[in-house]
């Protein structure tokens, strides 16, 4: 995934699960969304970052939980244009499991609002101004019935001093539970 | 103490005077008199006798030689016979003489003269025994020289000296009864004149004493006249003050009259009003207690109609607790949706018509999960509504229980009202008997204002009659004090 993941996702990525996030309309791309949950119970990890809140054993295995508000918050922090001035105060109400390049991520996001088919034309890249700290996690943004939406990229949510801190390699912890939470 | 006697004691203290004067003057005149009368007496019938009996001693001592000398010269019987009977008359007086002479010089005279008397008889009874012997003349007139002569002499002289004694001894007895009667006399003239002092004294300091006190007396009875005058002037004025006050009192009690009559007539209303009050305040009170009979009533139904919202608020909460399942089930199958959903993208184009049923299924849950919002809103505006209406009512309730304590006050009030009303009724009625007791009292007064109205005019009238009389009273005191003071005539 690299700098050339805009055009790959025009190319195949059309379907998107629709989150909301401190007020902020989010979207993770359909292919590296695992499930979604109720929130788990989640054990704070020393010399995390702040936007990781710690780690939540989901399926019998460690995975760090992503807050995705704070997140965005860090993105925006040099911009002050806050875009979701009443979306703080909304209480984490699902759990999203990604998996990136073999690792599983939970975001805790306020609502999981929709799977949409979203068309590629409709998304562009991050603007170069506002393209550096946590804007990596960004991977593109666009509009979305008169929304700002933002579409993140898993893969750079978290970064690797958490993983190694976790000390779990790679892995599917659905495979390793064998059987699914919702089920 | 004489300044203090009336005018009877002063006037009687005055004769009394006198007639103790004209007493003493009396007494002594008295004594006066019997001294002088006694005195006259003794002269008379002492001295006078003595010196009368000295002289017929001498009388019949001449008798008696005039018969011896008869008998001598006659020898006749018959004068010895009378001197006899002169000696005998002789020997009477002056044994006589001798019981009644009171000198010594006296009773020896009498003595000289009853010796020598007895010494003559025995000459003489000698000389005429020897006359009766036929003895010649001569040798009698000789023997009768002899014997008798010296004898006769000797008695002469004492009965000459005892008249001359007793002669002299009357005239110093009368000379003294002079004197004595003199004395007398000039006592008696000296007590008279005194008396007539005494009482001119008496008459005077009576006269000046009476006249200057009554005199006084009278001035201040002038005085008193003219204040009585005036006094009599002002009494008429005052009456006649008097009678126009009186006729403004009857005007006013008239009015007082008529007023205690509207009294009565107003009291008389009172009482009718207070006892209407009266029914008025029971019917009230059995109003107040029907009410409070009600409002148990309404107590009662609130009480039911709180339970029944608490009940509805109790299945509202089991509703939520219902509705807390749905939910819980919605929000679990729009989860299990959204993965199978993301499941079927994952299966491709073989998840595309499970993807639909995935969504459809998602959709429904939404839309539970919708109505569970919808109704969750529902129950608490139910539950919020029955909280709201239990408080409402338990605020009713507590309106209810104090509109009830507030029935009881009213109907206490009532019953204080009813007795109050009552306490009225009898204060009216005692107003109205009052009232009328009042007006026939102002009735009677009216007519002894009348009778008062009428005595001032007799008292002005009277008023009028006591000024004349005062100044009568006064001419009438004038005239006395000049009786009494002739410098008031001036």
């Amino acid at each position: 995934m690299g700098s050339g993941q805009g055009h790959v996702m025009r190319d195949g990525r059309e379907e998107y699960l629709l989150v909301r996030a401190c007020g902020q309309l989010c979207a993770l791309p359909l292919e590296h969304v695992e499930e979604t949950m109720r929130p788990q119970p989640v054990r704070a990890l020393g010399e995390a970052p702040s936007f990781v809140c710690g780690v939540a054993v989901i399926r019998g295995a460690p995975v760090p939980v992503v807050d995705v508000a704070s997140v965005l918050a860090h993105g925006r922090a040099g911009t002050k244009t806050s875009a979701a001035p009443d979306g703080e105060a909304e209480a984490t109400t699902r759990f999203v499991t990604v998996r990136t390049g073999g690792r599983h991520v939970a975001l805790a996001v306020d609502e999981v609002v929709d799977v949409r088919r979203i068309p590629s034309e409709a998304l562009a890249d991050l603007p170069p101004l506002i393209g550096h700290g946590r804007a990596d996690a960004v991977e593109a943004i666009g509009m979305l019935d008169a929304d700002l939406l933002v579409v993140l990229r898993a893969s750079r949510l978290v970064p690797d001093a958490v993983w190694a801190a976790i000390g779990t390699g790679r892995g599917d912890p659905r495979a390793r539970a064998g059987e699914d939470p919702d089920g | 103490m004489a300044r203090h006697w009336t005018f009877g004691q002063k006037v009687g203290a005055s004769f009394a005077l006198i007639v103790a004067l004209a007493v003493a003057m009396s007494v002594v005149s008295y004594y006066a008199l019997r001294a002088v009368v006694a005195s006259k007496d003794r002269v008379i019938d002492v001295e006078a006798q003595l010196l009368i009996d000295a002289q017929e001693l001498q009388a019949l001592r001449e008798a008696a030689a005039a018969d011896a000398r008869g008998y001598l010269l006659t020898r006749e019987d018959r004068f010895f016979t009378t001197l006899q009977a002169s000696r005998t008359s002789f020997a009477a007086v002056l044994a006589r003489l001798q019981g009644n002479v009171v000198t010594d010089e006296g009773r020896r005279l009498v003595d000289t003269i009853e010796r020598t008397n007895e010494e003559q008889v025995r000459a003489m009874d000698q000389v005429i025994a020897l006359r009766r012997t036929d003895a010649p003349l001569d040798a009698v007139v000789q023997a009768f020289d002899n014997q008798v002569g010296p004898v006769r002499e000797r008695l002469d002289a004492a009965i000459q000296a005892f008249v001359a004694l007793e002669g002299q001894r009357l005239r110093a007895a009368t000379q003294a009864s002079t004197d004595a009667a003199s004395a007398a006399s000039t006592l008696v003239a000296t007590l008279a004149l005194f008396s007539v002092l005494g009482a001119c004294v008496a008459g005077f300091v009576l006269t000046r004493t009476l006249g200057r006190q009554i005199g006084t007396a009278v001035s201040q009875v002038q005085s008193s006249s003219a204040e009585l005058q005036a006094a009599a002037t002002q009494q008429a004025t005052g009456a006649k003050e008097q009678a126009t006050a009186m006729t403004e009192i009857a005007t006013t009690i008239g009015e007082l009259l008529a007023t205690s009559r509207q009294i009565t007539e107003s009291a008389q209303r009172v009482a009718q009003i207070a006892e209407e009050t009266a029914a008025a305040a029971r019917s009230g009170d059995a109003t107040v207690d029907e009410a409070h009979a009600s409002i148990a009533g309404i107590r009662r139904q609130v009480d039911l109609i709180v339970g029944h919202m608490l009940e509805l608020g109790k299945k509202s909460q089991q509703i939520g607790s219902v509705l807390d399942i749905v939910s819980e089930l919605a929000e679990q199958t729009n989860i299990l949706a959204i993965n199978a959903t993301i499941e079927a993208a994952g299966a491709g184009e073989a998840g595309r018509r499970f993807a639909v049923v995935a969504d459809e299924i998602r959709k429904l849950a939404d839309r539970v999960a919708g109505s569970t919002k919808e109704i969750r809103g529902l129950i608490e505006e139910v539950r919020s509504a029955v909280n709201t209406t239990v408080m409402a009512t338990e605020t009713g309730a507590k309106a209810v229980d104090a509109g009830s304590a507030q029935f009881g006050r009213v109907a206490a009030a009532f019953t204080q009202i009813a007795g109050l009303v009552g306490t009225t009724t009898e204060a009216a009625r005692e107003i109205e008997l009052s009232t009328r007791q009042q007006t026939t009292a102002v009735e009677q007064v009216n007519v002894a204002i009348a009778n008062i109205a009428q005595a001032s005019k007799e008292t002005e009238a009277s008023s009028g009659q006591t000024q004349q009389t005062a100044s009568q009273l006064a001419v009438l005191s004038t005239d006395l004090l000049r009786l009494v003071r002739s410098e008031a005539a001036a």
